[in-house]
């Protein structure tokens, strides 16, 4: 039976990256053979620079401080794969359109339940080796681990991803518990996932720059040794020392057991309670408006109605917010840093580099790329109305650049003010922002359109794991670094206003290609939809 | 109304519809029978201008389907066999952005809504509930209303009496009556053959693909019941 609920559970992860061009499943690999490739580029790419610093980490560190190691990049670790899975615990768990069918079979819930929770752990695993398998190779080339250290070392994505699946399985009991009690469940998920997510990373930020200090020191701090237990026993393990091993099993198996146990003996309670059941209608109005802000309001409403496309496809926006608050607050550190970056770059205004920061972390917002799939079986409804596929592409295109550019406005305006750069330059940021997230809208949108998801079980497959959303994220990142990489070329001979210019001009040229390729091929591609 | 001459249809080797022609004047209410992954849903898209097809025309109120998509879509209506709708909006929000897409003015709406609801026995409490939270006999009835709001010439019902409740299963008929007196016209597929005897002027009757019987309603049953003839050619062509 669990064999049978396993390849299920796969079978539908898999199927993600298998579709045809209706967004159905199809018998060609063409998808998953894609993902691979693209999954590892990612991984040498990113592995790279995390072996690099990987290697600079080990470098600092003595043989007494050797457990801070594992105790930082198991931090690291966590903090990206708890992006993985925090906000798709509830959802998978709980929200699956065959919940109902399976709970109607001769299955114990506990069962169905053990089976979604290792499809999050697979999601997690995947994202945390990102990490953890470059910074093991550093530590056995670098480090002189012992046999068993190095055996420990390896293994230690186990009790990590127990540790964070059981933060994200919590959430979602959390989650699942008050929103029984609450009208809006859907704003208790947001503003639940939001605030753990912030809190984590609040923890992660001052962490890391404690331990930082602490790569200096010849000690490690008791506050440190205790405070964080779970990661000192990882960095322990990793010296070969068995209590390190037995902490850090032990806490992440009794940690997964209560979250499992909690999620398992609610289950059949929670994911049978209907939605809205008991709510009680008010009187609405009927009010005309034109067809155009009636397709824009639609969008609107399908995103702001999931706290799990809200959260996947729009944490950018939250980090963007963050660096502008982050360029206010220290913006003589700021103006020191281009002082430092002029002796080498004179043309530097920090104009250019600050909008490439800003589109890195605009790089996370991918509304477009899963808004086809939201679609699901409701497709029928656009393709039924009397509406040209563009007006519905132009209306997707809209919500992406309405839920983006107020905090990306705040925050290249906050970096035009701080720079004190010549007003060409500090104009040029801004709107070289704005391009970029068009760029971002139309590219997120294409490759949906290609390989659209329509049939899935839980939002979670249309929003996180579907592989327009991989690609748009993981393209529009190559290409910010390509950005980067182009201006350190042309900065010699060439003002950040002017490289901004001539960005902006390549982006809109691009964006302009991609709306024209929509109007034709995407088109067409809509209209095969059903 | 509709006209529809030679479609074809396939699903890779699979021919769902097969060299299919009928047609459907103003005033009529067409029956469209057959059993389980006949074509009838196919076909039904394809008029709806939802799924393209390999061969053949449909033409509704003389224009093509694949020539003027969007005037086609303008004068109809589809209801599909499982009306999943937006539940990220409630009842009165879709009808408003149906309204809105087809350019109904606020105060027709308001008056169609009113009409149609109170007929359905939908109360504007219920209007203002999430989607979400609405049964399946709800769902069916708001997207009635829905079909109904643009004041179409053609309406395409797909199975549209599964999950109404008797009475409102019985408003439903009155209005599509209704409709078709007034000039309009409808086919719809149905399993329940004593409702399409009643209620329809003509049937069209399709098998793995194929259409084996079209006509009025006497031309087609003579003196037999509708399911006699019906349950006839499912043995004969066997």
């Amino acid at each position: 039976m669990i064999k049978a609920l396993f390849r299920k559970q796969f079978s539908e992860l898999i199927s993600q990256f298998s579709r045809g061009k209706r967004g159905k499943k199809s018998g060609k690999n063409t998808g998953l053979i894609i993902f691979l490739a693209v999954y590892a580029l990612v991984y040498v790419s990113v592995g790279f620079s995390f072996y690099a610093v990987s290697k600079a980490i080990l470098e600092a560190l003595t043989p007494t401080t050797m457990p801070l190691f594992y105790l930082m990049l198991g931090l690291i670790s966590a903090a990206i794969g708890l992006l993985g899975s925090v906000f798709n615990a509830y959802s998978t768990i709980f929200e699956a359109k065959d919940n109902e069918m399976l709970l109607s079979l001769p299955i114990p819930p506990r069962r169905i339940v053990f089976v979604r929770v290792t499809s999050l752990a697979a999601m997690t695993v995947m994202y945390e080796g990102i990490i953890l398998l470059p910074a093991f190779i550093a530590f056995v080339k670098n480090a002189s681990p012992t046999l068993a250290g190095a055996v420990n070392a390896f293994f230690l994505f186990i009790p990590l991803c127990l540790f964070v699946v059981s933060i994200s399985l919590g959430l979602a009991f959390v989650v699942a518990a008050v929103a029984r009690h609450v009208k809006n469940k859907k704003a208790v998920t947001l503003i639940a996932s939001l605030v753990l997510v912030l809190f984590f990373y609040f923890l992660y930020f001052r962490a890391q720059s404690l331990v930082s200090r602490l790569t200096e020191m010849a000690e490690i701090p008791a506050g440190i040794r205790y405070g964080l237990f779970f990661f000192y026993a990882l960095g322990l393990a990793s010296t070969g020392k068995v209590s390190g091993v037995l902490i850090a099993y032990g806490t992440a198996l009794a940690a997964f057991v209560i979250a499992y146990l909690l999620l398992s003996v609610n289950f059949l309670k929670f994911s049978t309670t209907k939605k809205n059941a008991a709510m009680k209608g008010k009187k609405e109005k009927v009010k005309a408006g034109s067809p155009r802000r009636a397709l824009f309001l639609r969008e609107w409403n399908l995103y702001s109605s999931s706290p799990n496309y809200v959260l996947n496809s729009s944490f950018g926006v939250v980090f963007i917010l963050g660096i502008g608050i982050f360029a206010i607050i220290k913006a003589s550190l700021i103006r020191d840093a281009i002082l430092q970056l002029q002796a080498f770059l004179p043309n530097a205004s920090g104009c250019a580099i600050a909008a490439v920061l800003v589109m890195i972390t605009d790089c996370m917002n991918d509304i477009t790329a899963p808004s086809i799939s939201m679609e699901g079986k409701r497709i029928y409804l656009l393709r039924a109305l009397p509406v040209a596929p563009m007006n519905i592409f132009l209306s997707k295109i809209a919500l992406h650049l309405v839920v983006v550019l107020p905090a990306l406005l705040f925050t290249t305006v906050a970096f035009s003010v701080i720079l004190g750069a010549d007003i060409f330059g500090a104009i040029m940021i801004p709107i070289a922002c704005i391009a970029f997230t068009l760029f971002n809208a139309c590219f997120g949108l294409c490759l949906n359109l290609i390989r659209p998801i329509l049939d899935w079980k839980d939002e979670t497959m249309a929003v996180k794991t579907g592989l327009s959303v991989f690609l748009s994220i993981f393209g529009t990142i190559m290409m910010t670094l390509a950005i980067g990489g182009l201006y350190i070329l042309l900065a010699f001979v060439m003002p950040d206003g002017l490289f901004l210019l001539l960005l902006t001009l390549m982006l809109l040229g691009a964006s302009w290609g991609m709306l024209y390729w929509l109007s034709t091929v995407g088109k067409r591609k809509f209209e095969a939809l059903s | 109304m509709l006209e529809i001459y030679n479609l074809t249809k396939s699903f890779g080797e699979k021919r769902a519809v097969d060299d299919v022609s009928f047609t459907v004047n103003a005033g009529e209410l067409c029956a469209f029978i057959g059993h389980n992954g006949a074509g009838k849903t196919t076909t039904i898209k394809c008029i709806a201008g939802i799924l393209g097809f390999d061969q053949g025309t449909i033409r509704v109120n003389g224009l093509s389907v694949e020539d003027f998509p969007l005037e086609v879509k303008r004068t109809i209506a589809y209801i599909p066999d499982n009306p999943d709708l937006y539940d990220f909006m409630t009842g009165m929000r879709f009808l408003n952005f149906i309204a809105d897409v087809f350019g109904v003015e606020e105060s027709v709406r308001k008056e169609r809504i009113d009409k149609y609801a109170s007929a359905l026995e939908l109360t504007e409490e219920e209007l203002g509930t999430p989607i979400s939270a609405y049964s399946h006999g709800m769902k069916q009835k708001l997207a009635v209303i829905s079909a109904f709001l643009h004041d179409p010439k053609f309406i395409l019902l797909d199975e549209p009496f599964v999950g109404l409740d008797p009475k409102a299963s019985h408003t439903l008929k009155d209005l599509m009556r209704d409709f078709c007196r007034a000039g309009g016209a409808i086919l719809f597929s149905t399993h329940i053959l004593e409702v399409a005897e009643k209620l329809c002027d003509k049937v069209a009757i399709i098998k793995e693909g194929r259409l084996v019987r079209f006509g009025s309603m006497d031309e087609v049953k003579g003196d037999s019941s509708l399911e006699d003839i019906f349950l006839d050619l499912e043995e004969r062509n066997d």
